[in-house]
Parts: structure tokens; sequence; C-alpha cells
């Protein structure tokens, strides 16, 4: 691996284990682009874990600053994307474990290893139900009722397509856990669709 | 759960949704993926059930893909507050240079203090003494306490039981500190970049 900074023109098309190596050896254009090529994804999946925007923001530069500060400790054996998903699963759980006076328990295990369905604000917004008129906004609408344990392995898994094995990693789950939740999340989701009427699933 | 197929028979694989879920995710071994879709060819039901979770699964992957938009300026925010953390990533030598210059600004203050105040110096140093007079009673209680303890077992290898009675001490002190050294090293058997991941 060459530790040489890649320089404006190619730093996109250098893999993300290069530009960490350039990015310990203090080269700024190499963190800047790994910013780049993550910031989305992790808005992403913090927004929704979090169902907050302005939070979503403030925690995914907490994650990058995080990233910046433990460069040197990332092993290459490892894909970066797994390891920074990491640092933003801890950190929104963290986020959700702070704020949970607000909000039920994250963690609501029945003992059998299912989970119980959070109710939504009895007071949606007009924005909200607009949006309700829409196939997305429903999928969406339901991920947000999800318990925030199945909802972390519905967005690791169906918004940025990570095998089990990575999200077994992210989550330090056992593999067996993730199949199961996974499954059961996707039943109760479906089950959730099927009683607002939505057909097709 | 147990269905029944169209020809009556029952499944050959119990319960064979959350299978059908790992299919369609491509999280089944080859083995099981065979076993299932001989399985699939002759029954409508599971079939049925494939065909509906693909389309659930397709319409949560083409609804969750898309994020909320980014304020304009967000990467650059995220850069400049990462670089300008005073901990974390610094080079050695930016470090050894930092210890220079609080040296340097350090030995300037006393310097100075030292021309306007010759009682300060006089006074911190003094303080200096006084805690290293602390830590000179601590040893000296520690160097104590040991000298008791060699008089006490010296005096106890003269008993013809003592033999016995060292090894009822020692034998479980040996296992107990062998048992917290298996268990520190089982702890370090966890990969260090997920140990990373979550200390932070």
């Amino acid at each position: 691996m060459s530790s040489k900074a890649p320089t404006l023109e190619n730093v996109r098309l250098v893999s993300d284990a290069e530009l960490v190596s350039t990015a310990i050896g203090g080269g700024e254009a190499s963190f800047e682009e790994l910013v780049r090529r993550y910031q989305r994804p992790i808005v992403s999946y913090v927004y929704r874990m979090l169902n907050d925007y302005d939070n979503s923001l403030d925690v995914t530069q907490e994650v990058f600053i995080k990233v910046y500060n433990s460069l040197e400790r990332y092993s290459c054996d490892y894909k970066f994307s797994t390891w920074l998903y990491r640092i933003a699963h801890n950190a929104a759980i963290d986020h959700l474990r702070r704020n949970s006076m607000n909000s039920q328990s994250i963690e609501t295990d029945n003992g059998d290893g299912t989970y119980q369905l959070q109710i939504e604000s009895p007071n949606p917004t007009p924005e909200q139900d607009r949006e309700r008129s829409e196939w997305r906004a429903e999928i969406e609408s339901v991920v947000r009722e999800l318990p925030a344990a199945y909802r972390d392995l519905i967005l690791l898994r169906h918004s940025r397509d990570l095998s089990y094995d990575e999200i077994a990693e992210i989550t330090d789950l056992p593999l067996g856990t993730v199949k199961n939740r996974l499954f059961r999340a996707r039943e109760m989701m479906r089950g959730l669709l099927i009683e607002r009427g939505i057909d097709g699933v | 759960m147990d269905q029944v197929n169209t020809s009556g028979n029952k499944l050959e694989i119990e319960c064979p949704s959350i299978e059908i879920a790992a299919y369609l995710d491509g999280e089944l071994s080859p083995d099981l993926e065979l076993h299932l879709e001989a399985h699939l060819a002759k029954c409508v039901i599971c079939t049925q059930e494939l065909n509906d979770q693909k389309h659930f699964i397709n319409a949560l992957n083409s609804s969750l893909f898309d994020g909320p938009e980014l304020p304009a300026d967000f990467t650059k925010r995220i850069v400049t507050n990462a670089e300008s953390g005073v901990s974390g990533l610094r080079q050695k030598k930016e470090r050894l240079n930092a210890v220079f210059v609080f040296c340097a600004l350090f030995f300037f203050v006393l310097f100075m203090l030292g021309a306007s105040a010759p009682g300060t110096i006089t006074a911190s140093l003094d303080v200096f003494g006084r805690v290293a007079a602390v830590f000179g009673f601590a040893g000296h209680l520690v160097y104590d306490i040991s000298i008791g303890v060699v008089v006490i077992m010296r005096s106890l290898a003269d008993q013809p039981a003592f033999g016995l009675v060292a090894i009822a001490v020692i034998v479980p002190m040996i296992v107990g500190i062998a048992y917290r050294f298996s268990f520190l090293r089982s702890d370090r058997n966890r990969p260090e970049y997920l140990e990373s991941g979550s200390r932070i």
C-alpha cells in the first residue's frame, strides 16, 4: 500500500484502505474523500435510526470525528465500511439510550427474542399525513415504528445492502440472531403494511 | 410451522419462510439452496411466499436507498472540525514540537517568576520536597511490611506443618492468578478493530 498522498484528481479512484493510510500520513484530501464517500449513507442510516434530521447530522459529524481520531487503530484486514458502520451503530444506539426518556426503550425484548412495537406519536403532523399517501413514505413510516433493534438490521440490510456477516460484526450479534431478527422485522413490517391496507406485500 | 403442499405431503423443510428470506438475501449455503429449490419446485405455497418476500424486499431496497439531503457545506464542516480537534491524529514530530514548545514556555514562565519574585520558586521547590517526602514515607512503609512478612515466613518455616500450610495458601493463589490471566487472554481474542469500534 502506497503512503503517498493521492492528488485531488485521482483521489476518487483510490481504495478506502489506501485513503486511510494516506490520511494517517497527513493527507487532508484523503480524509475528506472518505467523508465524501460515506457521509450520505451514514446520515441516511443515522437519520432513520433517530428519526431526527438535526440530531442525525450532529451524530454523523461525531462519528467522522471519532473515525479521524481512531484511524491509526483501523486494521485494513477488514472493510473500512464495516468499521465505520460499527462506529455509527454505536453512536446511534448511544444517542437513543441517552434520549430514552423521550421514547420507549430501544431494547424491549420479550424474553423469547421477539420485540414489541413502539407506538408512534398519536398526533402525526399534516406533513406526515401527506407523506403517507405515497408508497415509499408508507415504508419509511413502518420502519420508524419498528423497535430500534429491528430497525437497525432492516436499515443495514436494505439501505446499504450489507451481508449478514457484516451486520453481525457491526452489531456484535451472533449470525443466527441477525438472520432471525431480520426475518421477524420484515414479517412485522409486512403485517403493519397489510394492516394499513397496502397490498402486494 | 408445518405446511401442506398441493399434493398433500408435509414440507420437508420445517418453517421454510426464514430460509426463503435467507435464500433471497443470498445467505444460504449451496447445499441448503439446492434443497430449498427442490422444495420450491413442488410447493405452490412456498413459491407464493418466495414471490411475496421478493416483492417486499425489492420495495424495501428501493425505498430505503435514498437518504435526506445534506447541507451544502457538510463535508467541509466535518473535515474542519475533525482536523481542529486537539486530541487524536497527530504526527510524532508534531507531538515532539508541542512538548518542546510547552517546556520552553514553562521555563520562560519560571524564569520570569524567579526574576520578579524569588520567593515563588522557593515555595514551589518546597512543595516538591513535601511530595517527595510523602512518596518516601510510602516506600518505607512498603519496605517495613515486606520485612515483617519475611520474618513471619521464616518463623513459620521452622514449624513442621509449614509445608502443608504453604501448599494450602500458595497453590490456590497460583491457581487464582492463572485463572485471572487466562480470563484476560480470552478478552484479547476479540479482533482489535472491533474493540476500537466498541470503545468508540
